[in-house]
């Protein structure tokens, strides 16, 4: 799968929340704590801790739908649109990419941001990626990049 | 009894930027970010209309909108189910939100990217915090 390297580098190192909805079209989210990207197969696993995400786990294995989205502080950001393959117990390759990640978030400001990243997740989302847009605000928001 | 206390107004200043998750009426779902969910009163918020965009074709097709936000305090987070109501295009609360919303702009390098079409009102279903 070819993804432009800016795109990438948000999915890897910025804010990130996933979103689904249920069959009554109710949406949700959660924060999500890291993700791992499988270019050859066009997937992308994403990191959540069951607690704060109970219902988006729920509606992920019931409707199959879910989103990622993620943002720099600078504005970039992307969204990826997916089927949903597996919601399972995260492995340990998996929770140390999201120690990584969620060590480069904690520490501008550790005190501070430890209540929301000082997290450990406990679940690991994986998703086929079926479409990928720009999300960046400006001429080419909503731009379908792949 | 109020749905939204004091204890939430920080998370609405608009200092760290809300994410919303919508729903098409086909099911699929939609997440951005958006620069505020504005206090209205203790059942209702208002968020900004700045682009005719997804979120905008889904809130048309299918009223329920999920928010996080956050306090930029302590980063406390809630997490905000809300049915959209109706949009305000003039008035105070209009007229208000325009005048921060081009200061945010203006701050972030995003004057005449960011424009305010229309002040969309929700009621708030639930809140509940998240951490």
């Amino acid at each position: 799968m070819d993804i432009p390297k800016d795109c990438l580098e948000v999915f890897q190192n910025g804010f990130q929340r996933i979103g689904s909805a249920n069959s009554d079209l109710r949406p949700s989210q959660s924060v999500a704590y890291g993700t791992l990207m499988n270019l050859k197969e066009g997937q992308i696993t994403v990191f959540v801790q069951k607690e704060i995400a109970a219902s988006l786990v729920v509606d992920c294995l019931s409707t199959g739908k879910a989103v990622i989205y993620a943002n720099f502080g600078s504005h970039e950001a992307f969204q990826i649109k997916g089927k949903v393959l597996e919601c399972r117990r995260i492995t340990e390759n998996e929770l140390s990419e999201s120690d990584k990640y969620r060590s480069q978030l904690m520490q501008p400001l550790p005190e501070r941001n430890a209540i929301l990243y000082d997290r450990i997740p406990d679940t690991a989302i994986k998703i086929q990626i079926e479409k990928i847009f720009d999300q960046t605000p400006g001429p080419n928001a909503g731009k379908h990049i792949l | 009894m109020p749905l939204i206390t004091e204890q939430h107004l920080p998370a609405m200043q608009g200092v760290i930027p809300s994410t919303i998750t919508t729903c098409s009426a086909a099911g699929e779902p939609n997440t951005t970010v958006i620069t505020q969910v504005w206090y209205v009163d203790d059942h209702h918020v208002a968020l900004s209309h700045q682009f005719f965009n997804k979120t905008r074709r889904n809130i048309a097709e299918n009223p329920h909108v999920v928010a996080m936000i956050s306090s930029p305090e302590d980063f406390s987070t809630y997490s905000l189910s809300l049915v959209y109501e109706r949009t305000e295009t003039e008035g105070p609360l209009f007229d208000e939100m325009d005048m921060k919303l081009e200061a945010i702009a203006s701050m972030t390098g995003m004057s005449g990217i960011f424009k305010l079409l229309g002040a969309d009102i929700y009621k708030v279903d639930s809140i509940e915090q998240i951490v």
